[in-house]
């Protein structure tokens, strides 16, 4: 990572930067005494990139250069092999203890009540849950309230519903800075079909900021703008930055994370 | 490291870089390509740049190329001049009407270590990291840069 000619970011120092490569005694310094650069850093950070699933117009050559990637070793195959078969009878003996074991009133007996015991991220009887992740270079992780997260990151979502309805994901920041984080390219909240599973193709990336990062998901039954919604969230964020917000839009279904960016 | 990780890390790079090179509606299209020719070259990737600095000079690469067939430089020479944030404008604007001038006569190695100089104000030190060249050679390329705009100024 180096500084330009005139001693300043370049625009490829503000993507190392953006990516948490290693950076020079030299380019910290800078960063922390030039603000201009830390401007320019905080304004590219905060920009919102969908990224779209790569379309396979070069699928071939993809899958050309993973089976290159993976060739290399034959036991590597059958150790994932093993390894898969003993998650499937895992997950056979788990069902299967829990298919015998009767209610008995307490909490620990009803796994399926908060599925995944996400801070109520997903909620059985729910017409819809959405569940957040963060991914970085070395690994996947689930995101709950409190989670910590950092610059850089790439947020995704995965969502559940059971019903048709619309859906709208917005995220806010310390600074009452609110963004779209699903649908990124609509004025409104999306159509999502009955029965759907899925990971949403669109993502975020942490900008630099620091602090409280809160993300809402609204499901409703009819339309609603964003415009609405992002209303709302920096209406009452201004109003209460402490506790959850309170339901934004009427008759609708709402989650809540809050993610603490450092 | 795998494509898809690659492709999901250097995603919002390659997007970055092209937008300033393509208009807004070839975007796309142009990201997509740039991360086709990034997984035809993994296998020549050797590691000793950063993966963000190798997959900058594909999308590099392919942008001065796909804008030096479309014959579009000029407009989008000046879009890029206007554009250029306050910190980190190195060129001045004879530098940059250098560049306009000799750019349809440059060769592709020129035609890079002239954008990465002028347009992107890079130092010479880290044009030769991302180009995988010494620094001297990168100097030899610029004075040539300078030579052939000397040399075009002549026949005007």
């Amino acid at each position: 990572m180096n500084l330009g000619r005139n001693g300043h970011f370049t625009d490829l120092t503000i993507d190392q930067w953006l990516m948490n490569e290693p950076r020079s005694v030299e380019v910290t310094q800078h960063f922390e005494t030039c603000e201009g650069c830390r401007l320019a850093v905080e304004k590219i950070g905060r920009e919102v990139i969908v990224i779209p699933p790569f379309t396979g117009k070069a699928g071939s050559v993809v899958e050309e250069v993973s089976n290159k990637e993976e060739r290399g070793s034959r036991y590597t195959k059958i150790r994932i092999a093993m390894v898969g078969l003993a998650s499937v009878l895992g997950v056979l003996l788990i069902t299967q203890m829990y298919s015998k074991t009767p209610h008995t009133g307490s909490p620990l007996d009803r796994p399926a009540e908060i599925i995944d015991g996400s801070d109520g991220v997903r909620i059985k009887g729910a017409s819809f849950s959405s569940l957040l992740y963060a991914k970085n270079a070395e690994d996947v992780r689930p995101l709950n309230n409190g989670s910590i997260v950092h610059p850089g990151e790439r947020i995704g979502f995965r969502i559940e519903n059971k019903k048709k309805g619309y859906l709208a994901i917005m995220g806010i920041d310390e600074t009452g800075e609110s963004y779209v984080c699903f649908p990124q390219r609509s004025e409104s909240a999306q159509l999502i079909d009955a029965g759907e599973e899925r990971t949403l193709s669109e993502a975020i990336r942490l900008d630099s900021k620091l602090g409280q990062e809160r993300i809402i998901s609204v499901f409703c039954e009819t339309p609603f703008s964003l415009d609405e919604l992002r209303e709302k969230v920096e209406h009452e964020s201004k109003r209460n930055s402490e506790d959850m917000f309170p339901t934004l839009l009427p008759n609708c279904e709402q989650r809540e994370v809050s993610l603490e960016k450092k | 490291m795998e494509f898809q990780q690659i492709y999901q890390d250097t995603y919002p790079i390659v997007f970055r870089r092209v937008s300033r090179f393509v208009f807004a509606s070839e975007v796309e299209e142009a990201v997509q390509d740039v991360f086709l020719k990034v997984a035809q070259s993994m296998s020549t990737f050797d590691k000793r740049s950063s993966i963000s600095t190798w997959v900058y000079r594909i999308a590099t690469n392919y942008c001065l190329n796909k804008i030096r067939n479309q014959k579009r430089h000029e407009e989008l020479l000046t879009q890029w001049a206007a554009e250029l944030r306050p910190v980190d404008i190195g060129a001045s604007a004879e530098d940059r009407i250098l560049l306009q001038q000799v750019w349809g006569e440059l060769d592709e190695d020129l035609l890079q270590v002239g954008f990465y100089y002028y347009v992107d104000g890079m130092t010479q030190q880290e044009i030769s990291e991302i180009l995988d060249v010494s620094e001297r050679t990168v100097r030899n390329r610029l004075a040539s840069l300078k030579k052939a705009g000397q040399r075009l100024k002549e026949k005007l």
